[in-house]
């Protein structure tokens, strides 16, 4: 393997600890992964296996075999509220993505004399920048999934 | 943690905050008052700048430098965003929807740009830049309803986000070969080991991201259907104000990060500056749209700007920063003049323009005092900055430089005074007078008399310019 | 193992990238998306960016892929049409790939590298770094994303007032 230097080597300069036991936190998530994979495909062999395979008409291939017939096609329009709210979701992830090294280095930066409240203060403001953020799209009606009914004003 | 060297950028974000919120909560219908407040506190902040706000010094662990050329290119962002404020003002009446969020938006674009100003390290300036370029993005695409708007936005957005990308792989490659991000690091690392692998290829990606945002050729695809498409202030905006924080930051990185390998680069932004001029100048010959005329003739510009960046002298830098000066005024009178006429006549073909002079006298006065600046006459601010330019570039005996320096001169003199006839010797379409506010008229005046004033008293803005560039060359 | 698994990771998140824009149905090259993602994230573990990795498979594979799912399905999309194959465009690029291709794998065969000094990529370093020698940009970014929510709403609120 040495047709490809720079990502071994990086990957080894990066190392610090022992490499199989950093890597060995991720063998739970492996297995998950393999067992996932594993039921998947388990089901749809069983199914292959044990179900009649001679015997299929049209309406076994339909999503409901009983009941309504569907009608039209699945790939239907969204209305664009979606995306508004999940493109608003995503931003205010990112904010939250932000909060979790905050959190873990909070305590020791604190009491860091040369750090101190600052730790503090900047993310006081990154949340009140946001937060302006957050009251426009309130105020703007971003947030109703309904348009707002307009409170009837009483006769003059 | 010093912030006062951070005052101007938070007083001008603190007010773009103001005026988004005033437009939310607001239940007055027309929201053009929200333009006063901008264009007054923009006021407030450019001249708290000139007596007391400006505080230089080197903070946040090197990655922020306030020196005179950061000084200077802070006040022109300034300037630019208040004449584009006005102009947005008159241009209102067009925006559907969103009359307060479009100035707000122009005041947080004018942030991102008096950060890059600053810039000193590579994180700090990818973030800066892509906050005037996401700003940008939204503001291109304003009218939302309009195809043209719409395509401009789409274009931009995929143009400016494949520089982008070629900004930040750059930038991993810096990363990698010198271990750190700022720029004081990657110059010491090029000092001890020479431009070469790596950090080469880092540099021209980052180069090459740069040279799209200042719409360098060969990165100029994206330029004429843009400044075409997008409302006409924006188009201004992105003319000055967007070209010229891709100059800051280009400036900044050449002498912060890149002065040892100065050989190389000279011969990169001489070539790059060569064919920018030539390019631009040709392209603009055949134009019948105005906005896409200014769009080439911006590209053509920006080889200018090159030029003086290659001379890569202290007055080379100098000469390119009074060009830039000078363009900002130059450059928004016209499209002070496009707005105007797009209210009267609702195109932006140069054929409405003829006969303007009988229509509007004033309109078609100083539309020609804009155009005979661009083009370098005498004795308007912009022949003053090439002539700077040219004498930057003959000092350094780069005579190829100067002569297709020449060529692109020759040109520009062709398509600029087209415009300038059609409005003086063609017969009107119409005979109707075109009314111009108040506001507007005030705003024509002072960038008319900026133009001629700056082309003749030019003492103190070389002096100013000179100073910033030689605390940068050094 | 090490160098098994960043074989892996690598050829895997390559052929993903590959189908994504051989697809032609959209919402498979979403899907060929998230999986090129979720290798990345391997490849991030192994270079102990522990927190990066989550952060790839949390924000990208997860929150922006469903927008951009949703934004396929809004689009009304059908099968895309075979476009024609022009020679000089597809020459012309691959030219262009290949030479970068090259010259990239030039500069990386005669590079001695040079490691980022001691960067470990736990939570508490990112935040270490963020939080200190990063503070402004990390500023600066509160900014971008207001600008982000403010164009949200400004270009796909359907009444505007």
């Amino acid at each position: 393997m040495t047709d490809f230097p720079l990502a071994f080597d990086a990957a080894r300069s990066y190392r610090r600890v022992n490499v199989s036991a950093e890597l060995s936190q991720y063998i739970p998530v492996g297995l998950l992964i393999l067992i996932a994979i594993a039921f998947a495909a388990g089901m749809l062999l069983a199914s292959t296996a044990l179900g009649q395979k001679g015997r299929r008409p049209a309406v076994k291939d339909t999503p409901y075999e009983c009941g309504m017939i569907p009608v039209g096609d699945a790939h239907m329009r969204f209305p664009v509220k979606f995306h508004i709210v999940a493109t608003l979701f995503i931003l205010f992830d990112i904010e939250v993505v932000f909060l979790y090294p905050w959190a873990v280095v909070f305590k020791p930066l604190l009491k860091d004399p040369q750090t101190g409240m600052t730790i503090f203060t900047s993310m006081l403001t990154f949340l009140g920048i946001l937060f302006v953020g957050y009251v426009y799209c309130w105020k703007k009606g971003a947030l109703d999934w309904a348009p707002r009914r307009e409170t009837p004003q009483p006769p003059a | 943690m010093n912030l006062s060297s951070l005052k101007l950028e938070m007083a001008t974000a603190g007010l773009g905050m103001l005026v988004l919120m005033l437009g939310a909560f607001t239940r007055r219908d027309d929201k053009r008052f929200l333009g006063a407040i901008s264009a007054i506190g923009l006021t407030a902040i450019l001249a708290w700048s000139v007596c007391c706000g400006a505080v230089m010094g080197v903070g946040f662990d090197g990655m922020w430098v306030n020196d005179a050329m950061a000084l200077f290119f802070k006040r022109l962002f300034l300037i630019a965003t208040i004449l584009v404020t006005v102009m947005s003002a008159g241009f209102a009446g067009k925006i559907e929807s969103g009359v307060g969020e479009f100035f707000a938006l122009i005041l947080f674009a004018c942030t991102g740009m008096m950060l890059t100003a600053s810039v000193n390290d590579f994180v700090m300036l990818f973030v800066s830049l892509e906050t005037v370029t996401i700003t940008f993005y939204i503001l291109t695409s304003y009218l939302r309803r309009q195809v043209p708007s719409l395509e401009a936005g789409v274009k931009y957005l995929i143009l400016g986000a494949l520089s982008s990308a070629f900004l930040v792989y750059g930038i991993t490659f810096i990363y990698g070969a010198t271990g750190g991000t700022s720029f004081s690091g990657l110059a010491e690392f090029l000092k001890v080991n020479g431009a070469g692998g790596l950090v080469l290829l880092g540099v021209m990606l980052v180069l090459a991201g740069l040279g799209f945002k200042v719409a360098s050729v060969p990165f100029h695809i994206w330029v004429p259907d843009v400044y075409q498409g997008a409302p006409t202030p924006v188009t201004a905006f992105l003319a000055v104000g967007s070209k010229a924080a891709g100059f800051a930051l280009l400036l900044r990185l050449l002498y912060g990060g890149l002065l040892p390998m100065k050989a190389t680069w000279v011969a990169l932004i001489a070539v790059l500056a060569a064919l920018t001029i030539l390019y631009g100048n040709l392209a603009a010959i055949p134009q019948k749209n105005i906005k896409r005329l200014l769009g080439y003739s911006s590209i053509s510009h920006a080889g200018f700007l090159l030029l003086g960046v290659a001379a890569a002298t202290a007055f080379g830098t100098g000469a390119a920063l009074f060009y830039l000066f000078a363009y900002v005024f130059t450059n928004l009178g016209a499209f002070l003049v496009i707005v105007c006429m797009a209210n009267a006549t609702a195109d932006d073909e140069i054929a409405s323009y003829a006969g303007l002079a009988r229509r509007s006298p004033l309109l078609a006065a100083a539309m020609t005092v804009a155009l005979v600046s661009l083009a370098g006459v005498p004795p308007m601010a912009g022949f003053f900055a090439k002539f700077l330019i040219f004498s930057a570039v003959i000092g350094q005996q780069l005579w190829w430089l100067a002569a297709v320096g020449a060529v692109g001169v020759v040109a520009s003199l062709y398509y600029y005074l087209g415009v300038v006839k059609a409005m003086y010797w063609q017969e009107p379409r119409q005979e109707a007078a075109i009314a111009v506010g108040l506001t507007m008229k005030v705003a024509l005046w002072f960038v008319m008399a900026a133009t001629l004033a700056i082309g003749v008293f030019q003492g103190p803005v070389v002096e100013w310019a000179f100073e910033a560039a030689r605390e940068l060359v050094k | 193992m090490h160098d098994q698994l960043f074989w892996f990771f690598s050829i895997a998140m390559l052929l993903s990238g590959l189908l994504v824009i051989l697809s032609r149905n959209p919402v498979n090259s979403a899907m060929f998306l998230v999986v090129a993602m979720c290798f990345m994230a391997g490849l991030f573990v192994l270079l102990e960016a522990h927190f990066l990795a989550i952060i790839q498979i949390l924000v990208y594979a997860g929150a922006v892929m469903v927008l951009f799912l949703f934004v396929i399905m809004f689009l009304d999309l059908k099968a895309e049409r075979r476009r024609r194959f022009r020679i000089l465009t597809f020459g012309g690029g691959i030219i262009v790939a290949a030479a970068f291709m090259v010259k990239v794998h030039d500069v990386v065969e005669d590079m001695p590298l040079v490691a980022a000094k001691g960067v470990a990529g736990t939570t508490e370093a990112v935040g270490r770094l963020l939080f200190t020698r990063y503070l402004l940009p990390f500023e600066v970014a509160s900014l971008l994303l207001l600008v982000a929510v403010v164009g949200v709403v400004l270009l796909s609120k359907r009444d505007l007032k």
